[in-house]
């Protein structure tokens, strides 16, 4: 037999190799010197390498209580399983919103994708726009409306400040000119940015507010937009009304300052709710041939009505310079 | 299913400890990475349980030089670091005889290769050939002769250390 392998003398001396193996090594090493040599070699090189490496040990240690270590355990699961419940609640959110998102596209591709290309161009609006005849719908749908003027001259009434104006509401900010943008579609929530809160609750907006685009919005009124002459428009948005009833709709506007001006159209009573006042609330029967300003959660208001329909300028101006902006609303100027 | 965690935890703590000491040099340190060996593995319940607390702690033991090297941090060698106590106070002569001599067998254990360290390490902490084996990924036939090696380099490189301190010292 030859000699045992030093790798497998090590492996004998840590009872490392099957019992069979070991008897066969022993019958060896009693036979041969050179061997058992090199067994007693390795067996002192391993006991001092054995003492060397206790020098290196810690302190005497002693084991913390099982309970604490299973303590830390079971609230680290514990963070862990709400980590993960945030975290799928976070993506369902995510999840839900891009659904919501997606949905709306398909539902409205085409304002989605004219909002989303537009252009400069498309942004600036021709001064001339064609004058609709004045319309002679019957005065029903605002309780004020017996009250107010007949529609052969329009009627200006003051759009009031809600008693409580919403608390942080923040005007939006003013968009670039032809700014490419996506076409959100924004929330009830979104709406306080708008306007008011209705002030006796009794008023609500359901639905959402959908971006359009200019020939979009032109397309879905029938005539253009009520807006003031000359700034370009940056924003439409409407909000679906009652069926048979003309949709809400708000056209923003950005001036040379930077500043933007919206002037909103829609039947007076969801106007005056967005506002913030009760529909005839402010009206003056005496029909003032100015309009009159107030103060709105968007800042300035001057109001003016034409039958059932209310068409605020809003915006963080002054009054004079609202009025200014006031007599070039294209309503205006048309059914003079 | 705890009981048999207990005996293992009662077993097993002081050498995990130890074989996390002799990886980052210092005690506190080495105790918490410890214990948090333990509390990963009330988590997991692994199946092979004292493979895996090794395996862990070799793991923890790596992020945390890598840390330390990412702090540049400068780990003197036990320096404060209170090490295995003599039942007796040792003077201030032998003191600083005991602490050379771990000094000096450190210097030995950082000559190795990393792989010889951990096999020798695992080795130390009672680890068996198989498990040391599946731990490391090594054929286990090759155990052996990596340990072989490892010790015979280990003992080299400690008595050339003690040669240079004698000299030094003369």
């Amino acid at each position: 037999m030859s000699h045992i392998p030093e790798a497998e003398l090590h492996a004998y001396l840590d009872q490392a190799l099957p019992r069979l193996r070991c008897v066969e090594i022993e019958s060896h090493l009693a036979e041969c010197t050179p061997c058992r040599t090199a067994r007693d070699e390795i067996a002192a090189l391993r006991d001092r390498t054995t003492a060397m490496l206790a020098r290196l040990a810690p302190r005497r240690t002693v084991p913390p209580p099982l309970a604490d270590l299973r303590h830390r355990a079971a609230h680290r699961a514990s963070e862990q399983a709400r980590f993960r419940q945030r975290t799928a609640w976070a993506a369902s959110v995510v999840v839900a919103l891009g659904v919501g998102w997606g949905a709306s596209y398909l539902v409205h591709p085409l304002s989605g994708r004219a909002l989303a290309t537009r252009t400069p161009a498309a942004a600036t609006i021709p001064a001339a726009a064609p004058a609709g005849p004045p319309r002679t719908s019957a005065d029903t749908a605002a309780p004020a409306s017996s009250e107010a003027p007949a529609d052969e001259a329009p009627a200006v009434l003051a759009a009031e400040p809600t008693a409580t104006p919403p608390a942080a509401a923040p005007a939006p900010k003013p968009k670039p000119h032809g700014a490419s943008r996506k076409a959100p579609v924004t929330s009830p929530a979104h709406l306080a940015t708008l306007g008011g809160v209705p002030k006796d609750g009794q008023l609500e907006f359901g639905g959402v507010w959908r971006n359009l685009s200019w020939d979009g919005a032109k397309a879905q009124n029938g005539e253009t937009p009520a807006r003031i002459d000359g700034p370009p428009v940056t924003e439409v948005q409407t909000q679906a009304g009652d069926s048979g009833r003309r949709p809400l709709m708000v056209v923003a506007q950005q001036l040379a300052s930077g500043e933007v001006i919206r002037t909103i159209e829609g039947p007076v009573s969801d106007v005056s709710a967005l506002l913030g006042t009760r529909p005839g609330e402010s009206v003056d029967s005496s029909a003032p041939r100015a309009p009159v300003a107030g103060r709105t959660g968007l800042g300035s208001a001057l109001a003016f009505r034409h039958g059932d329909r209310m068409f605020p300028v809003t915006g963080s101006l002054p009054s004079d310079s609202l009025r200014a902006m006031m007599r070039r609303l294209n309503l205006m100027l048309r059914v003079r | 299913m705890n009981d048999e965690f207990e005996l293992l935890y009662q077993s097993t703590y002081t050498a995990v400890v130890r074989f996390l000491y002799r990886k980052v040099w210092d005690a506190e340190r080495a105790e918490d990475l410890a214990q948090e060996v333990f509390v990963r593995a009330l988590a997991h319940r692994p199946e092979k349980p004292r493979a895996w607390l090794f395996a862990v702690a070799a793991n923890l033991a790596r992020d945390e030089a890598r840390a330390a090297v990412r702090r540049k941090r400068h780990l003197t060698l036990l320096k404060g670091d209170p090490v295995a106590q003599p039942a007796f106070e040792p003077s201030a002569e032998d003191q600083v005889e005991r602490d050379e001599e771990i000094a000096s067998v450190r210097d030995a254990l950082d000559t190795l290769t990393p792989r010889d360290r951990e096999i020798l390490l695992l080795w130390d902490a009672g680890l068996s050939y198989p498990e040391i084996a599946a731990e490391t990924g090594l054929a286990l036939g090759a155990v052996g002769t990596t340990l072989a090696r490892a010790r015979k380099r280990l003992v080299a490189a400690h008595e050339r250390q003690q040669t240079r301190d004698h000299v030094a010292h003369s």
